[in-house]
């Protein structure tokens, strides 16, 4: 069950319904509720993947039971932890990264005439494993470093590790943040589902306008890199780079509108990473919520910033492999993560990290030429990173950007979309405008006519209808 | 329910209630601007040829010319019956419809699979909605996938093609292709087996009989040829399903070519005749109708 379907606009409505106008007395029937109804929506996909989750939720709030239980004794405590880590890296080593591991060996030993092809297993992927295992590893380290007491509301739990919004492709919430917000009654608010509906329906434009429209000639491109000129190599690379923004950012949007909607808060997973001045800026505004996780979880504890210089590096390094690796088994993933750390390495050299921080041309309407010079050195960077990302192997990754560099790149490109193109710089200039909210459809509130706000919604629904691409999976299930 | 909440649901229903109303006004206005483009055919066109891909392949109507193929790929008897419900009354000088009835159309998985499959809805869904009538909502409707709901509602289609609009309620294929080794392979240890149990192609078949009898049209079924048909098809099975439709409509007349032998090389596959059979087959078929004087 995806967003943009019929069954998710059917299924929204009624378990919104219910949660409000049956369950509001009941803090304890809401949860489960939200349980069921999360199940329901997992179980769409594949039911097997429910034990999967079911097993995964009970390692992590056992862990916290026993944590609890031997609260004297340190050791055992990072015992109980560790094994909770084990336990949940084993099953999503397992079924994400086996038969990469399993192949990698096999081709290495094919070098030297030796056939291991018994080593690989058929194993299905469940879908968004990587955010719901990230999830409950979250609350296990945040129960033995005492961040948060472990709970004793198994439901609670169950809700917080499967909440459906959020589920499939994160925003990775923290145990710290989601988990209390099911201990307490939650009171609905207007203004709070006005805006969740807001964010919904932008998520939903960024889905099915920009990213499934991109995609359609992406994926053209990518298919056929070798019939291409230079320039449309670009802009294929161009096209992805909005495909993945604007299908994960748009999911991320549709995931918390819809949260706030059931009076649940989740943290924000991209803040207009395209307009980031360098490297450093667009790490801090690009999957935030899994960038966040690994400073608290890895970079903090290997001793963060706050050590040598080359030990900050290492650490840099650790990160941004195991960033690659999380987004998938295969090398152009790990490449693609290699790739980011020799871009982010010279500013943890030059001591620029942290250099942009502010919101770019905060008090102008346009930038300045430096900032702007930024912006589009950033960018194209990062283009260059999707293309490797995009890529089926290391090999076509290479052809790809080796085509990009030839004389033909300042030919017209192949295949040019007008329209794409131009709702992609229409969404570009409403975000640009709108930099300083949380999304561009928060403007809309300020319209002091209702009929102008109304217009601007049937507009874009009407938009999506008219002009959307063929409908696509969003990218980010596969991780 | 509290105040917030109920302002909440008024708000989001006022909102889907005026995006449905404007979808609708678009829907009724485009529904009837097509409706309203005149089917005119020639006034010396009198044969009217209508049914899925068989006819659409095997009847050359460009060397035939009192006719006229209006056939289409997978279309179900539901859109041939809207489509001889739009164009009959229009067009008076229509004596004779010949349908294609086949062991394929008439088969339960066939003719589910022509109503349901996904793109077939989609594209069948913009071309014929103003001719649906409730009925044809109910059945549409109830094969609805959820992928379908933003290509259904997309009218872009209708908008920039009604001027053509007749070019999309079909004509004749001229097939050059040549799958039939293929499709032999493919159909090898697999033999139709005909089961006269799909509700909406029996009820739309005599829908058409209805339509046909009521306005004085002679109906024909014609199964065109397939290839090695007593080998790879029920034909024994489809015979008599058809005899037991036509016993009960008299005025019907059956026409069927299943076990025609042709040549190889005028197949396209073991379904369909190529060029080369739809120019060997259609004289016959003119010929039957001119000795028999339809």
């Amino acid at each position: 069950m995806i967003f943009n379907s019929l069954e998710f606009i059917l299924f929204l409505p009624c378990v919104f319904l219910i949660y409000w106008l049956l369950l509001r007395r009941s803090l304890t029937l809401q949860n489960i509720f939200i349980v069921i109804v999360s199940y329901v929506f997992y179980g769409s996909w594949n039911w097997r993947f429910l034990l999967l989750i079911a097993f995964t939720t009970v390692c992590s709030y056992l862990s916290g039971v026993f944590i609890e239980k031997y609260n004297e004794n340190r050791k055992i405590q990072k015992a109980i932890s560790a094994g909770s880590i084990v336990v949940n890296l084993f099953i999503l080593g397992l079924f994400k990264y086996y038969n990469f591991f399993a192949d990698s060996f096999a081709a290495l030993f094919k070098q030297f005439g030796v056939a291991l092809d018994w080593v690989t297993l058929d194993i299905l992927l469940p879908v968004g494993i990587s955010f719901y295992t990230f999830q409950a590893l979250s609350y296990s380290i945040d129960v033995y470093t005492k961040k948060i007491k472990p709970t004793h509301d198994v439901v609670s739990f169950f809700a917080y590790v499967s909440f459906f919004p959020q589920l499939v492709a994160g925003p990775i919430e923290k145990a710290t943040h989601l988990l209390p917000q099911f201990y307490k009654p939650r009171l609905f608010s207007y203004q709070r589902a006005v805006d969740g509906s807001r964010q919904i329906l932008w998520g939903l434009f960024k889905k099915i306008v920009i990213a499934d429209n991109c995609a359609y000639y992406t994926n053209q491109i990518f298919e056929n890199y070798t019939d291409y000129d230079g320039s449309t190599l670009l802009l294929g690379g161009i096209y992805f780079a909005f495909q993945i923004y604007g299908d994960f950012s748009g999911y991320s949007d549709i995931a918390i509108g819809t949260s706030k909607l059931f009076g649940i808060d989740l943290k924000r997973n991209f803040d207009y990473p395209y307009f980031s001045r360098d490297i450093g800026e667009f790490w801090r505004r690009w999957h935030i919520s899994l960038n966040t996780w690994f400073r608290d979880y890895i970079y903090i504890p290997l001793g963060g910033s706050r050590v040598s210089k080359s030990k900050v590096v290492r650490n840099t390094l650790i990160i941004f492999l195991v960033s690659g690796l999380w987004h998938g088994a295969n090398w152009t993933f790990v490449t693609w993560g290699l790739y980011h750390s020799l871009l982010f390495i010279p500013l943890i050299l030059l001591g620029t990290t942290k250099k942009s921080t502010d919101i770019v041309a905060v008090n102008s309407t346009l930038p300045t030429i430096k900032e702007f010079v930024g912006m589009v050195t950033t960018f194209i960077l990062v283009v260059i990173g999707w293309v490797i990302f995009r890529a089926d192997n290391i090999t076509q990754a290479y052809g790809y950007l080796d085509g990009i560099c030839s004389t033909s790149l300042l030919s017209i490109p192949q295949v040019l979309s007008y329209k794409t193109i131009a709702f992609v710089i229409s969404s570009i200039i409403l975000e640009w405008i709108a930099r300083k909210y949380e999304h561009p459809l928060q403007i809309v509130s300020d319209l002091k006519y209702r009929s102008l706000r109304w217009s601007v919604y049937l507009i874009l629904i009407i938009i999506m209808i008219e002009f959307g691409g063929n409908p696509e999976t969003f990218v980010y299930f596969q991780f | 329910m509290s105040g917030e909440i109920k302002k909440f649901i008024l708000t989001i229903g006022f909102g889907i209630v005026v995006l449905c109303s404007i979808y609708m006004l678009i829907i009724g206005v485009l529904c009837y601007q097509v409706r309203s483009i005149p089917i005119s055919i020639p006034a010396n066109k009198s044969i009217l040829i209508i049914g899925d891909s068989h006819t659409e392949c095997a009847i050359n109507d460009s060397i035939w010319s009192e006719s006229i193929n209006l056939s289409k790929s997978a279309d179900p008897f539901m859109y041939s019956y809207l489509k001889l419900k739009y164009i009959l009354p229009q067009n008076t000088q229509i004596k004779t419809v010949v349908l294609s009835v086949n062991s394929v159309n008439i088969s339960t998985t066939n003719g589910d699979r022509f109503l349901s499959k996904e793109s077939l809805l989609t594209s069948n869904f913009k071309n014929y909605i103003h001719l649906f009538s409730i009925n044809e909502w109910v059945v549409n409707i109830s094969n609805l996938k959820s992928t379908d709901l933003f290509q259904i509602m997309n009218l872009k289609s209708i908008l920039s093609e009604r001027a053509t609009y007749i070019s999309k309620l079909g004509g004749y294929l001229c097939l050059k292709r040549d799958w039939l080794q293929a499709s032999i392979g493919k159909k090898l240890n697999e033999k139709e087996t005909v089961e006269y149990g799909n509700d909406n192609q029996y009820y739309y078949l005599l829908k058409i009989v209805d339509l046909c009898e009521s306005i004085d049209v002679e109906l024909v079924f014609v199964g065109t040829p397939l290839y090695n048909g007593a080998d790879f098809f029920d034909i024994d099975n489809y015979k008599a399903k058809i005899e037991r439709i036509k016993s009960n409509c008299n005025r019907v007349r059956v026409l069927d070519y299943s076990l025609l032998q042709l040549p190889d090389s005028c197949y396209a596959d073991i379904n369909h005749l190529n060029y080369r059979g739809a120019s060997i087959f259609t004289p016959i078929l003119k010929q039957e109708f001119n000795v028999n004087e339809y």
